[in-house]
């Protein structure tokens, strides 16, 4: 884990909705892994105040670029999406955990929801080079929202749209449903996404019997563990921290309400 | 020039430390700043027992600040001792272990349960708990008692005892004459600032429990106030508290009045800042030839209007 002040390489918009940015990322800082984040910080002023929590949406240790794709929610992310290439913000990371808690998995279906895209397209990529089998889904509200197909480039990626106006008409977990038994069989999901889709993809997951990984988001103040504001619950009752025992957790293990 | 802060029976090697529930017990911080430049950690609160803390969200942005209604999570003092001690010990700096209960009883078990330890080096007792003895009142909004639980605890140990004070009362300084009366060796000034933050589109509080404690660079006016209210009312120290950022901040306080300062949710936004803050006080004091923290205190009051 470092903190450092960094240059941003790229910074465009994918669709109406999403933007992706890309910033320098030196191999020494660590190497990023799919599903693990980082807090950024973009002023040097106190407003906004707290860094927020970003996940990784790629690594190339090549030219030592990270990625994360965005969607403008307040402040921050208004501010993020105004910065041009060469000018610098302060990025802390790798932070959490990532994907794969028991190692590589042998086959995996990679549920995205929303901008829940990023990571979940960063971990297919590596898992589909790593020689497992791998498939996407990936849920928009609508067609125009789609991003930039080149996105998932190379990887078997299921379009869903809540009002059928491209690919599969409905949410990821109604695909998943529609899929034959015996592309599900054995396989591990992982699904990053609003809470009710994960809460969704969990249950599906627990009907069939299959293990899944979610990343959970939480508001955060420190991303480090110590200020214990990022807390979901456990089924066994215990609190645990997002950013550090997580953000990847077995969604067996925790308790949904 | 000299550092050195003297609280009570003990000595901090300069002013600055970092705060209470904003820098854990440590540990985390060691892998971006060298924690041996602190004078002193004050830990999260430490209870008897293991504490769960509140729903979520426990935590919200302000302008220039955050809430925050953590409901004062930690390990218990069991796990404290076995698992944060260990590596605290190890470093060149104070540990101030911050103290909570619900019971008198329980923050002089606490004080017991630790006091034996060497390398803890005093206790910061935090009052902002309800004290289920006195119907749910705050220890820290009533002068007789803080300074009755002031005296239970100066009973329980001869270590620097800090008593950290509310500002959410109509009168700090009666406050922090409660605590001296009581026999503590210093105050901290101050705690967060009941806040409280609605959103507006699901029309209710952003904070599960309704409201939160206000911190950070928002409240430093507030604090800075207070410890010269205080540091005037009481001749023990006064540990300056409050949007503390920089070099520039902590003199405000020690220039207020302040023996030393801490440094809290400006840890979440630069996890090193705390590091370099002291050799910028002491940057200061060669510029202007002040010889000792002591002689701050003196040079607000010098000029007219101060
Ligand atoms: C581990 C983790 C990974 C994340 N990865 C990404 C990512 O790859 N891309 C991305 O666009 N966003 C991601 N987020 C969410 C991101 O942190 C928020 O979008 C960001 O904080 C918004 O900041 P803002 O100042 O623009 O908006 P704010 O004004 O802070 O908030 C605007 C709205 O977003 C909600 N919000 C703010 N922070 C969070 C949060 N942490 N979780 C859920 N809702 C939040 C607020 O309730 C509010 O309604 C991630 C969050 C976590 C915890
Ligand atoms: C997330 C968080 C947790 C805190 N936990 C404690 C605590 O356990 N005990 C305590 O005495 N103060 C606690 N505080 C208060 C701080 O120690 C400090 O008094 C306050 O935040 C004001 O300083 P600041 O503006 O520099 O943050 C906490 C503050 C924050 C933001
Ligand atoms: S964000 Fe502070 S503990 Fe997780």
């Amino acid at each position: 884990m470092q903190d450092q002040t960094v240059r941003v390489t790229a910074n465009r918009a994918i669709s109406p909705d999403f933007l992706e940015v890309e910033f320098e990322w030196r191999r020494d800082f660590g190497l990023p892994a799919p599903g693990q984040f980082f807090e950024l910080r973009i002023t040097e002023t106190t407003a906004p105040l707290l860094r927020r929590p970003y996940a990784f949406s790629g690594y190339d240790p090549d030219r030592q670029v990270a990625a994360m794709v965005y969607q403008v929610r307040g402040q921050s992310t208004q501010m993020l999406a105004r910065r041009e290439p060469g000018q610098t913000v302060r990025v802390l990371g790798p932070l959490g955990n990532a994907f794969g808690l028991d190692g590589r998995p042998e086959k995996v279906v990679a549920v995205a929801g929303g901008v829940g895209l990023g990571p979940i397209l960063f971990a297919a990529r590596d898992i589909a080079a790593a020689g497992s089998a791998v498939r996407v889904v990936a849920g928009f509200r609508t067609r125009d929202l789609i991003p930039d197909r080149g996105l998932w480039h190379g990887l078997e990626t299921a379009v869903c749209t809540d009002d059928g106006s491209e690919g599969f008409a409905g949410n990821v977990v109604d695909h998943l449903r529609s899929l034959p038994a015996a592309d599900l069989d054995g396989a591990r999901l992982l699904a990053c996404g609003p809470m009710p889709m994960l809460a969704a993809t969990h249950r599906f997951a627990q009907e069939r019997g299959l293990v899944c990984e979610v990343s959970v988001e939480e508001m955060m103040a420190c991303g480090l563990g110590v200020c214990v504001g990022c807390v979901v619950e456990r089924a066994d009752g215990e609190m645990v921290r997002v950013c550090t025992d997580g953000p990847i957790f077995d969604s067996g293990v925790l308790a949904w309400t | 020039m000299d550092l050195s802060v003297r609280i009570g029976k003990g000595v901090l090697k300069n002013p600055v430390g970092v705060a209470s529930g904003t820098f854990g017990y440590g540990q985390e911080f060691a892998q971006v700043m060298d924690l041996d430049k602190l004078g002193a950690i004050y830990t999260k609160a430490i209870s008897m027992e293991p504490r769960r803390g509140n729903p979520t969200p426990r935590i919200v942005e302000t302008p220039s600040g955050m809430l925050n209604s953590i409901g004062l999570a930690n390990v218990g003092v069991e796990k404290f001792v076995t698992d944060k001690i260990p590596f605290l010990a190890g470093l060149d700096t104070a540990t101030v272990v911050n103290v909570v209960g619900t019971t008198m009883d329980d923050y002089c078990n606490v004080i017991k349960r630790l006091d034996d330890i060497d390398t803890v080096w005093g206790y910061e007792i935090n009052l902002s708990c309800p004290n289920v003895e006195a119907g749910g009142i705050q220890f820290g909004t009533d002068a007789a008692m803080i300074e009755e639980i002031t005296t239970r605890m100066r009973g329980v140990t001869e270590k620097p005892l800090m008593v950290k004070l509310s500002p959410n009362v109509t009168d700090i300084a009666e406050m922090a004459r409660g605590a001296e009366r009581g026999g503590a060796d210093a105050v901290t000034c101050i705690n967060t600032l009941v806040g409280m933050v609605i959103d507006t589109a699901r029309q209710q509080t952003v904070i599960a429990r309704k409201t939160g404690g206000l911190s950070g660079p928002a409240i430093r006016p507030i604090g800075v106030r207070m410890t010269h209210e205080v540091s005037r009312a009481i001749s023990i120290p006064v540990v300056g508290i409050g949007g503390i950022t920089n070099t520039d901040d902590a003199l405000q306080y020690l220039l207020a009045g302040a023996k030393a300062v801490q440094v809290g949710t400006w840890n979440f936004v630069e996890p090193a800042a705390s590091q370099d803050i002291a050799a910028g006080i002491a940057d200061y004091m060669a510029r202007h030839g002040i010889a000792r923290i002591d002689d701050f205190a003196a040079l607000l009051d010098r000029r007219k209007d101060g």
